[in-house]
């Protein structure tokens, strides 16, 4: 499903990536742990098409998605994109921000989907309030069901279960879980935490000094 | 310090609201007065007059529209080019608004009457005068303005919010649904700003011999009807003026408050459809015409370097008097608005009626604001500030203090409270402190401030052809005069004068801001 080979990303003189090869096949689920700043995030840009790599090539379901001087919108991709931030948009409601990237469906559909998101990420009566109304949870909440509601093929993470509490992470884990069997999506989850990852993902890789490895003992939290 | 600010506030409400608070008095005077009674009752528009001013205010709605869509959609091409020189260069546009109105309005006449004659048509849609010549003119007068703040909305809105969108929709929609709606207290203060502009303006439909609700204050005042009847006769203007400022002001507060270069680029371009690029690129061609059509219409009629010496040297008074105006209203508009800019800078609940206040002067017609200052210093006890330039600097303070403290309330933006807090931290005083490091921080802003101000008021017509001491005149009464009692080649010579002038006083301004913004914004940086 997501193929990367030799991806290499620097900014100014400082080299996040370097030489970052990576694949993942439809269903499977990828965690990816490494230091602040270490270039996590920059790796879920560039397969989302929001950063053009420096080097090396990005394919999603076999197609070319990016390479030096090549870059398929990032809407073309069928990614499902939780940031760091929930980056809610302020004018629109929990219901317009859920179901802005669902096309193709009838409104009846929409309102299902609408509804079973709501339920499965605790948000119930929730719909029609603002971004502004909600709290850090609820919102980081309202972002994870925007990045599910279109259905989409590649599942990118970014520290999805940040200022969520224990409970509501617990089922979020589950949701994430059964959503990936149910609809095949390739997932990568970035997180600072081993142990969170590990929850989600049988593979856990560590992005260290710009380069990517498998994890070892030596990462198991104490 | 307080005083100081407290006196210096004082002196601005007095120099801005003065006039109408004067017109206001003088008209319950005359009111009282059996002899004068009748004659300032009958200045209360007559139905003519109100369906002239509704058709001002037709006029001005489609005017705003026109400037509104175009700048909207130039602001969505000048959007991209966020990197290298580009991201500065992109501002550069914005210089076009300092030329005086009347004098893009008189190349865009000259250069329609052309490309009439050129088509051998004779009147009608090409023609040099009538409505839609007007509506052209003042469209493409006014579209740097709205491309400006649809720019400074576009370029504030979050990228991370815009990222979202784009990864649900394409980059159109991810345009229209969120980032436009998000610039959108910008864009409709863009707009407000053109319809107030050109509801209170009479210099530019005068020309174009088209009819105006504010031409008729002019008109009553210069027919000898009494002052108060002016403000009475002003009364429904503004009454369709004032309340706009409620639009005008939260956009220009939400733009003052995110300074351009506050956000980090895209890092991806933006894929448009094919006809989205070519109406972006229509709408930048335009825009460019805007600055070359004038420039080559006045450097065409003006013919020779000669003759641009000769029209010189017969309007040296002239010049020295505009220069005289420029300077005075340059220097003295400093403390004002950086006293104002301060007032715009609180978060509290009065921070918005400042801003009110501010931008009230923006709804008086500027022959309103003349009338109210020849009110208030028509006593023999004046009889030396009538005869001197004191009146026509009073014009330009209030007309375009404001728009200098506009300047400084994002220059005070930038400036980290910490700093501040570092000088007086170290035992200065704070008049030390302001000195020594608030200062030099704020004088990109205070710089560009007065040179604005100084170019805007070298162009100002409006409320000087009405304060002008006897014997005097500005350059731009020169022009207005011999554009309106028949144009010599010398016309086209001293606009081109003026024109020149106002551009590099406004070029070293924007110097001195973009200078500061890439010091002070620094390099996006990527994420990691």
């Amino acid at each position: 499903m997501i193929s990367v080979v030799s991806l290499s990303k620097s900014f100014g003189n400082v080299r996040v990536l370097h030489d970052v090869s990576l694949s993942l096949a439809a269903g499977e689920a990828v965690g990816l742990v490494g230091p602040s700043g270490c270039g996590k995030t920059t790796l879920l840009r560039l397969i989302a098409g929001l950063e053009l790599p420096d080097g090396g090539e990005i394919r999603v379901a076999g197609q070319l998605a990016s390479s030096a001087g090549v870059s398929m919108p990032p809407h073309e991709r069928g990614i499902g994109f939780a940031f760091q931030e929930p980056a809610l948009w302020p004018h629109m409601t929990v219901a317009q921000n859920i179901l802005f990237g669902v096309a193709g469906c009838s409104a009846a559909e929409r309102q299902a989907r609408l509804a079973q998101l709501l339920q499965a990420t605790g948000l119930d009566g929730l719909g029609g309030r603002r971004p502004a109304q909600l709290s850090a949870g609820q919102a980081r909440r309202v972002a994870l069901a925007r990045a599910l509601a279109p259905q989409p093929r590649i599942l990118l993470l970014d520290e999805p279960l940040t200022n969520v509490d224990a409970a509501a992470q617990d089922m979020l884990v589950a949701l994430l879980s059964q959503w990936q069997r149910e609809y095949g999506a390739a997932m990568i989850y970035v997180s600072h935490s081993l142990s969170e990852v590990q929850r989600l993902c049988p593979r856990v890789l560590v992005l260290d000094d710009g380069q990517l490895r498998p994890s070892t003992s030596d990462d198991l939290p104490i | 310090m307080r005083h100081v600010r407290n006196v210096l506030l004082a002196v601005f409400a007095v120099v801005a609201f003065g006039p109408l608070i004067a017109l206001a008095f003088a008209a319950f005077q005359q009111l009282l007065d059996p002899q004068t009674r009748e004659q300032l009752l009958a200045a209360g528009p007559s139905l003519r007059q109100v369906l002239l001013l509704l058709h001002s205010a037709a006029f001005a709605l489609s005017v705003a529209a026109g400037a509104t869509m175009l700048g909207v959609v130039a602001a969505s091409a000048l959007w991209q080019w966020s990197r290298g020189a580009w991201r500065h260069l992109r501002w550069w546009f914005l210089l076009l608004l300092f030329i005086p109105p009347y004098l893009q309005a008189q190349a865009w006449l000259s250069a329609l009457a052309m490309t009439s004659a050129a088509l051998g048509r004779a009147a009608g849609v090409a023609g040099a005068s009538g409505g839609l010549a007007a509506w052209w003119a003042e469209v493409m007068l006014y579209t740097p303005m709205t491309v400006g703040l649809a720019l400074l909305g576009l370029c504030a809105v979050e990228p991370r919010l815009l990222e979202a969108a784009r990864l649900g929709r394409s980059d159109l929609r991810a345009l229209t649904l969120v980032a436009v709606p998000l610039a959108w207290p910008q864009i409709a203060a863009a707009g407000g700003l053109v319809f107030l502009f050109s509801l209170t303006d009479y210099g530019v439909p005068s020309l174009l011999q088209v009819s105006s609700y504010p031409l008729e204050i002019f008109a009553y005042f210069s027919g000898g009807g009494p002052s108060g009847g002016a403000l009475l006769l002003s009364l429904p203007l503004l009454t369709l003026a004032v309340p706009m400022l409620a639009v005008v002001s939260g956009g220009i507060r939400a733009a003052a408050h995110k300074p351009p270069g506050a956000q980090r680029p895209l890092q991806t371009a933006f894929g448009w459809p094919w006809w989205v690029q070519l109406v972006q690129h229509v709408a930048l061609l335009l825009l460019a015409m805007q600055l070359l059509v004038p420039l080559l219409v006045l450097l065409r009629q003006a013919g020779s370097t000669s003759a641009i010496v000769r029209a010189t040297s017969l309007a040296r008074s002239e010049i020295a008097t505009t220069a005289a105006i420029a300077l005075a209203a340059g220097l003295l508009c400093l403390p004002l608005a950086y006293v104002l800019a301060q007032q715009l800078n609180r978060v509290d609940a009065h921070g918005r009626w400042w801003w009110y206040a501010t931008l009230l002067p923006a709804a008086i017609p500027a022959p309103l604001l003349g009338i109210g200052l020849i009110a208030v210093w028509n006593h023999p006890w004046a009889d030396m500030a009538l005869n001197s330039l004191l009146l026509p600097v009073l014009v330009a303070l209030a007309r375009f203090a404001p728009l200098a403290a506009l300047f400084m309330v994002a220059q005070l933006k930038r400036i980290d409270p910490l700093l501040i807090d570092a000088g007086r931290v170290f035992g200065h005083s704070e008049l030390r402190t302001w000195l020594s490091v608030h200062l030099p921080l704020l004088a990109p802003g205070l710089i560009a401030g007065g040179l604005l101000v100084a170019a805007l008021s070298a162009g100002e017509l409006g409320g000087t052809l009405i304060v002008a001491p006897p014997g005097r005149a500005t350059l731009a009464m020169r022009i207005y005069n011999y554009l309106h009692y028949g144009a010599s080649e010398n016309v086209a010579g001293l606009c081109l004068l003026l024109a020149g002038t106002a551009l590099l006083a406004a070029a070293a301004a924007f110097t001195a801001l973009s200078l500061r913004t890439s010091a002070s914004a620094g390099q996006p940086r990527g994420q990691a």
